[in-house]
């Protein structure tokens, strides 16, 4: 299909997870089950998601806490595979969550952005022409040398947004990475995420930020219970999420 | 008596799932008693009120397992009737959840009797769009536009029309469409997969690897000492041991337990810490889409590189022995990337279960000491050779246990000594480390997936 236009395509797309159950490692219960034969306990974090998104938008991703946002998150950067459907990804892709990403917590932040842009795919010479752009974006001056584990959460997460940011992904995922930043960040990484829409990366972000949201989108998408509820209007989306 | 008592114990909880299994059988069996399957379901609601989730999967396992379309329909018909009495909003929760192939005419108008009775009337009149042209429609139709003037339209509403829509787009794209992808493995890419990951990923597993040495001696004063330290400390206990228990010793003894220890410690570290590759770095794996055996090629490259610079610590003992190196030098790293390989492929597979069962790491930990008494790291195969070993038992024990093979291997690099055991047991246990590799390469790469959910 126009496969250029929409590098994300998601048809049908069905996840299902194991039940954590604290209580089914017991050797007790471990040992019955034999007999009650069928014990396979899943439970569907995605149900039939049908998604195309356009290059160059920014998708905004709403719902309650456990409605499967960060999982399809997680599903377009290719970290689960769907058990059913389809799902077609075109592009480089990174998935920022809040705390940064392949952090070694004892090595000094400079260390981190090598072993991160590697991780994510960069080699090393990129990662040396872009090591002072990096580390002015985050803005976190002399810490940048000082041991990962000394970091608030915060400047984590402007590490990692600036990593991924200047890694050029043509598809940026962002899951709940404003949340933690100061005003000041907010405002630099919106900037930068607009400016990156211009240059046709694709951008999806996961908030429970509305407003955030609703200045940066293009597109809002509500979601339920591993179901998209509403994906046309954006207005409508969050009217609807404010009043369920 | 005993067992009969435990079995019915049991099966109290899984009542719901029988009757599940009843059902399915009934639908597929025999389509026409609707009486008996509507009869089971309403003894199946009293068991178990949120039955839902269990029948989406029965009724998807029906869709693509048995390609019985028919009887899932049947199903899913009988499925929400029961619901529709007992609770709407289950009901539909079930119907927007299930997959849409499975929803047939019948079934269609059912939703709409509910949608129409819960006082959807946007979802109810989209849902009328999917029903069959019949006399009745249009009525509806009509009437129902005529509620919609005065009302003011409520959110649920608004949120049901919307899925009703995705609905019966996926209704009407489906139909005759073949059975869904499925992921297959294949046998060969499987086995290529590791050392592809290994040669694409080189400097990043460099960058690992020297990231895993600087910190390991972060803040120790000692630092790179203490890589020596213990095998040596522990070269000299087995020694005293030795002189206080038996009397046969060979000539190169604190070379062979020195070399011994160093080798087993680093295969231990690749077996104890590959185990849980994917367990610890949950964090990463949950970020970055990477081969998932990338963390384990660090760890046994990490040990690799452990062992070749813990083993500079027999140097002294070399010139005390005043041995030349020879040639022979170069069986020493082979047999070390032999030993690494075959802790990298029992941890291909110990670290997929590892996630789901946390027992396997201590099982290992376990197996990797009793492991050392049984391999000869503190003592010599020869000494093994020339004790008290029936021939059988030695040839089983050569077949099983690679490890001292490659061990003596490793110390006859050094010593220069040869023990004379025959060159078909290298090439068995070459064998054995192959078979190995190419189990845990095809457990791994079916799994990872699956393994990947349970962190």
């Amino acid at each position: 299909m126009r496969a250029g236009k929409f590098p994300i395509v998601l048809d049908d797309v069905v996840l299902d997870f194991p039940f954590h159950n604290a209580g089914k490692t017991t050797i007790q219960k471990q040992f019955l089950s034999l007999f009650k034969g069928n014990n396979k306990k899943w439970f569907r974090a995605l149900s039939g998601i049908d998604l195309k998104i356009k290059k160059g938008s920014v998708v905004g991703i709403i719902g309650d806490n456990g409605a499967g946002k960060s999982t399809l998150l997680r599903v377009i950067g290719g970290i689960y595979k769907p058990d059913r459907g389809k799902i077609t990804v075109e592009g480089k892709v990174i998935l920022l969550a809040s705390l940064g990403l392949g952090f070694s917590n004892d090595l000094p932040g400079r260390d981190n952005i090598y072993l991160t842009g590697g991780l994510i795919g960069m080699n090393e010479d990129e990662i040396a022409h872009k090591e002072q752009d990096i580390i002015d974006f985050s803005g976190l001056k002399e810490f940048i040398d000082a041991p990962l584990r000394t970091y608030s959460s915060g400047m984590r997460a402007r590490l990692g947004f600036s990593i991924a940011c200047h890694s050029k992904p043509e598809i940026l995922l962002l899951d709940e990475v404003f949340s933690v930043g100061d005003y000041e960040f907010r405002r630099k990484s919106k900037q930068k995420i607009l400016q990156m829409v211009e240059g046709e990366t694709t951008v999806v972000v996961v908030s429970h930020n509305i407003q955030t949201l609703e200045e940066i989108c293009d597109r809002i998408i509500y979601i339920e219970n591993g179901k998209i509820l509403m994906s046309t209007s954006k207005k409508y989306a969050i009217e609807l999420y404010k009043r369920t | 008596m005993e067992g009969r008592g435990l079995q019915r114990f049991a099966a109290k909880g899984s009542i719901a799932q029988k009757l599940i299994k009843r059902i399915v059988k009934l639908v597929v069996n025999s389509p026409t008693e609707s009486s008996k399957i509507s009869e089971t379901f309403a003894l199946l609601y009293d068991t178990d009120p949120k039955l839902s989730q269990s029948l989406i999967y029965s009724i998807e396992n029906l869709i693509y397992e048995k390609n019985d379309i028919a009887a899932a329909k049947l199903l899913f018909l009988h499925t929400t009737s029961t619901l529709a009495s007992k609770d709407s909003k289950q009901c539909l929760d079930f119907v927007y959840s299930c997959d849409p192939l499975a929803i047939g005419q019948d079934s269609l108008k059912l939703v709409f009797e509910l949608h129409y009775k819960e006082e959807h009337y946007l979802a109810s009149l989209l849902i009328l769009d999917g029903v069959s042209q019949e006399h009745w429609v249009n009525e509806k139709r009509t009437e129902i536009a005529d509620l919609i003037k005065d009302k003011e339209l409520s959110k649920v509403d608004i949120i049901y029309q919307n899925l009703a829509n995705l609905l019966l787009l996926k209704r009407s794209k489906i139909t005759g469409q073949g059975p869904p992808n499925v992921k297959k493995t294949k046998f060969f890419s499987s086995l290529l997969q590791t050392p592809i990951v290994a040669w694409e990923y080189r400097n990043q597993l460099g960058r690992m690897i020297r990231r895993d040495l600087d910190v390991k001696y972060q803040k120790s004063i000692l630092g790179w000492a203490w890589g020596i330290i213990e095998p040596l400390a522990l070269t000299v206990t087995f020694l005293f041991l030795f002189d206080i228990l038996s009397t046969t010793t060979s000539r190169y003894m604190p070379l062979n337990i020195m070399i011994g220890i160093i080798i087993w410690s680093g295969f231990g570290h690749i077996l104890l810490r590959g185990t849980k590759s994917l367990e610890s770095n949950t964090a990463v794996l949950q970020r970055v889409n990477l081969p998932r055996q990338i963390f384990l090629l660090n760890i046994a490259g990490t040990s690799i590189v452990t062992v070749s610079l813990n083993i500079l610590a027999i140097i002294p003992l070399l010139i005390y022995y005043q041995i030349t190196p020879t040639w022979k030098l170069i069986l020493f790293p082979a047999s070390l990337i032999l030993v690494a390989a075959y802790g990298v492929s029992v941890s291909l597979f110990t670290s997929t279960i590892q996630t789901k069962w946390r027992d396997v790491s201590h099982l290992v930990s376990v197996a990797v000491r009793i492991g050392f008494y049984f391999t000869p790291v503190f003592f010599t195969l020869e000494m093994l050779i020339n004790g008290r070993i029936p021939p059988e038992f030695l040839t089983a024990y050569l077949i099983i246990n690679p490890i001292a093979i490659y061990l003596t291997l490793a110390r006859s690099a050094f010593t220069n000594e040869s023990i004379d055991i025959g060159q078909e047991y290298f090439w068995i246990s070459l064998l054995h480390l192959i078979l190995l590799y190419t189990f845990s390469a095809y457990w791994f790469s079916r799994n990872e997936d699956k393994a990947v959910k349970y962190l």
